[in-house]
């Protein structure tokens, strides 16, 4: 018997756990039904793309490669900044059914490339250009073309001809049901070195906004900057290591209505868009200097070398004990591409315990 | 291939969650939604209330789930999870989803959408291929209860789509968007009816798949047997109705001789009864209702065998639409079909014509026939028209996004495929089938199957030059060693050329071809 089959067998027999986290993230949760709070029920207009770093969701998370709990009460996704674009990369671009020559589309490269059924390993690739992401451009060219004309799709600007972009892997891998590792690799196809921000988010879905008196989770970090404490009703109390010294980084997962209503703005307040504030535009007060909040990430920068050199982010992961795991790489058949690096050992974090896991599909926070 | 399409298919899990009733009065906290909502979307569906983790058809394009979708998702599933496909399967009939009514929710735009009926074929697919996984121990548990979640959902479907009692089916646009004249979910003027090829098709489907599971029940505990001879009989009726539109014995049924193939028949007010020629995929569903009774199976449920044969002795009108075959030493071995041999063979003479259906990477939509014999329709001095386009939609109709006007797609497929192997079940290897039409190359009904099978997978694999048509005439995709073995699994497929179109990450019903491409195990005649 495949170990996982023996996995699956473990969580058919005696719900050991395998299936509570897993990519159970969206993709999209902007210009959804759920979202949609107006008179007329057009959902594409009400909530666009432009508002989804602003505003805080109702129903669900979004981001690219993500990863959370069954109820969705904790998230991890990456974010990317190349240095050119106007916002961050953390959510996947498209258009919205009017912006379409055929209606709404994805404007991205990505791919699945693998996964087990216990999400015990998960790979997948996101491609992200080195100049400025032609987000302007994609809507223009496509409200100008007819029904009869082919789609404007990313690879038809010209931006990968010359393979300026960065190949971006990212993993999960599970020794057991609650010792995660959070990988990602990222490769420089391109022939100049080049910069690359890379954060390694960790947000709280937002559960108590739309409550009276509903408790509130909260991430902190203490002295050491390597580690990442977390506590939430339901979660309990757990630390997560990060590597590769980032710069921490802390805000709110909530509207920010100072930015999208006018409202008056509120010292000491911070909002979901806090990290594209700080990073790109150097807005020091965007984020929590007392280092906590509901979102974090890791950030790290880098000048990653042209051609074939390899950048290996660091992992983050919460396990039962210290004991340190890895991904052991599997013997894949030849069939699919690999990140050629090998995986420094030093690459490796943990999180601490977490008490027995509630779930039912009628507790929401 | 597989490993990337199973792949995608496990990322496209998603954390799904929606109460309607929050969603409707809104949260304590902000001010009142807005009061049309009340009586706009999703209003009559107060009772659901979801929270769960659910396989979605792809997270960026259609990031909610679809009921259709769903059960087609789970075949694939079931090679690798068969535990996670049979509790999704459970899921959508929990009474947080289904309506009290029966209704299983269709998707978040309108919960009330009618697509085809399938949860009852996937459920049993999933159940076999799960027992097959353990041995020959079938989840009966499982089983049973998805089958009395099933009978409500069938029950809907008689009493709100058979409009008019006569075991003729509507149900509108029923998930393939564009590919009638007119919006099928309209309400037609002047009272006039569309007796829906498709609709009634599916319902002949469901019947039998519920007949199936019911047989199954029947072997452990003998209560199921009346329920599957209900479906037997649900069954013939329907199939005579389908011959007899105008009532029995009028010989005007959807099927039309003249044209060999099966059509959507408008039904006016003066009694006239008018059929759309148009060569879709509608005319096809009739292949999906399909199912052999064995003789030895038959012995294991003895009241159902005697009203079987009760029934065939004394309706012969409905016992002429089963064929038998005896089986020297058994008994007889019966078909349960649409259509019997002949008019197979004419259907299929349709199908397998390069110039109509078959395309070198599957079955189209729609017949090619109509590149330069587009159908036309004079309704209320409007001229509507269908003419074949291969790619993507060149009108608006239900969001412009997905086109049944000529493309391939993977579950309609998948369906004619499995179709094809029951059809060769009964009729053997005797049986032969020129294909492609007019090639003078005769072969078996399974090795038609099979040849859908490699066509369907020339979409995804590299050809003698190193080319995937799912990527088209994109050099990067196709030359560049950072993308060309990087596979996307699209919604729907250019009917010309096998180039991906609509949704990029389609691994929900798309990664189908992981299935099919799945050696298959002989059947074993003995099982039933």
């Amino acid at each position: 018997m495949s170990v996982e089959k023996r996995r699956l067998e473990e969580e058919h027999t005696r719900h050991v756990g395998w299936y509570r986290w897993g990519p159970y993230l969206s993709e999209r949760q902007w210009g959804t039904v759920r979202e949609d709070y107006s008179a007329d029920g057009d959902a594409w207009r009400y909530f666009p793309h432009l508002i989804a770093p602003t505003r805080a969701y109702r129903w669900g998370e979004d981001g690219i490669a993500g990863f959370s709990d069954d109820q969705q009460l904790l998230c991890l996704g990456i974010a990317l900044w190349n240095g050119q674009d106007p916002i961050l990369k953390e959510r996947l671009f498209g258009l919205t059914n009017h912006q379409g020559n055929h209606g709404e589309d994805v404007k991205e490269l990505y791919y699945y490339l693998d996964a087990t059924p216990t999400h015990s390993y998960l790979r997948m690739l996101y491609k992200y250009p080195q100049r400025e992401f032609p987000y302007a451009r994609l809507v223009d060219e496509n409200s100008r073309r007819s029904r009869h004309e082919p789609e404007f799709e990313l690879l038809d600007t010209g931006l990968f001809d010359d393979d300026a972009y960065f190949d971006v892997f990212v993993e999960y891998a599970k020794a057991d049901p609650e010792d995660i590792l959070w990988q990602v690799t990222v490769h420089n196809r391109g022939k100049t070195t080049a910069a690359l921000h890379l954060l390694l988010q960790v947000w709280f879905r937002n559960t108590w906004s739309w409550r009276i008196n509903a408790p509130r989770p909260r991430l902190w970090a203490e002295e050491e900057a390597d580690r990442l404490h977390l506590e939430h009703p339901r979660l309990g109390r757990r630390v997560l290591h990060l590597d590769g010294q980032p710069q921490l980084l802390f805000t709110d997962n909530e509207t920010n209505a100072p930015r999208l209503y006018d409202t008056p703005a509120q010292p000491g307040h911070y909002y979901k868009d806090g990290f594209h504030d700080r990073i790109i535009y150097g807005h020091e007060d965007a984020v929590n200097p007392d280092w906590q909040g509901t979102k974090a990430a890791g950030w790290h920068t880098w000048q990653v070398p042209a051609g074939g050199q390899v950048v290996v982010a660091d992992g983050c992961a919460w396990t039962k004990s210290p004991r340190p795991s890895s991904i052991s790489t599997p013997s894949w058949p030849a069939a699919t591409p690999k990140p050629t690096s090998s995986i420094p050992n030093s690459k490796r974090k943990f999180l601490m315990p977490m008490p027995d896991w509630c779930s039912g599909r009628h507790w929401l926070g | 291939m597989q490993r990337q399409a199973l792949a995608g298919l496990i990322w496209t899990k998603q954390f799904y969650y929606y109460d309607i009733k929050e969603w409707l009065d809104g949260d304590p906290t902000y001010p009142a939604p807005p009061r049309s909502r009340r009586e706009g979307r999703n209003s009559d569906w107060r009772h659901l209330s979801n929270a769960d983790i659910i396989s979605m058809p792809d997270k960026w394009e259609y990031p909610w789930y679809a009921a259709w979708d769903l059960a087609f998702h789970m075949l694939p599933f079931a090679l690798i999870d068969a535990e996670f496909a049979k509790n999704q399967l459970l899921l959508l009939t929990r009474e947080y989803y289904m309506h009290p009514n029966g209704e299983l929710p269709a998707y978040e735009w309108n919960f009330n959408d009618v697509n085809p009926p399938v949860h009852a074929w996937a459920s049993w697919r999933v159940y076999q291929i799960d027992r097959r996984q353990k041995n020959g121990k079938g989840d009966l548990p499982f089983l049973e209860r998805i089958f009395h979640k099933l009978l409500l959902n069938f029950t809907w479907w008689v009493n709100r789509k058979d409009t008019h009692g006569r075991n003729l089916f509507q149900g509108g646009f029923l998930g393939m968007d564009n590919i009638g004249v007119f919006d099928r979910n309209q309400r037609l003027p002047n009272g006039a009816l569309l007796d829906q090829a498709d609709a009634t098709s599916w319902m002949a489907m469901y019947c039998l798949n519920m007949m199936r599971i019911a047989l199954e029940l029947a072997r452990y505990n003998w209560v199921y047997q009346d329920i599957a001879s209900k479906f037997f009989e649900h069954f013939l009726e329907i199939a005579e109705a389908m011959t007899n539109l105008g009532g029995r014995e009028t010989g005007i049924g959807l099927w039309d001789e003249t044209d060999s193939f099966y059509y959507d028949h408008l039904n006016l007010p003066d009694g006239k009864i008018v059929p759309l020629r148009v060569r879709s995929m509608v005319g096809l569903v009739p292949l999906f209702a399909v199912e052999t009774l064995e003789p030895e199976c038959l012995a294991c449920v003895p009241a159902f065998r005697e009203g079987m044969e009760w029934f065939l002795a004394n309706r012969p009108e409905l016992a002429r639409l089963v064929s038998r075959w005896h089986e020297p030493g058994l008994g007889d071995r019966r078909l349960l079909s649409l259509l019997r041999g002949h008019r197979m063979k004419r259907l299929l003479r349709r199908l397998l014509d390069e110039s109509e259906f078959l395309s070198p990477y599957g079955i189209r939509s729609l017949s090619r026939r109509h590149r330069d014999e587009p159908f036309l329709l004079h309704i209320n001095g409007q001229k509507l028209s269908v003419g074949y386009q291969p790619a993507e939609s060149d009108s608006a109709m239900f969001g412009g996004n997905s086109n049944w006007r000529g493309p391939i797609w993977m579950p309609v497929n998948y369906l004619i495929i499995e179709s094809l192997q029951k059809f060769h079940h009964y009729f053997g290897d005797d049986f032969k089938i020129e294909c492609p039409t007019g090639s003078g190359h005769f072969v078996t009904i399974l090795q038609v199957a099979e040849e859908l099978t490699r066509r369907l997978t020339r979409l995804f694999l590299r050809d003698e030059q190193g080319r995937r048509a799912v990527f088209g005439t994109s050099v990067k995709e196709q030359t560049d060693p950072h993308f060309r073995d990087y596979i996307l699994f699209y919604e729907y497929f250019d009917g010309d050329t096998g180039r991906g179109v609509g949704a990029s990450h389609q691994t929900g019903w798309t990664a189908l071809i992981a299935k099919l491409i799945q050696p298959r195990r002989p059947i074993t005649p003995t099982r039933c």
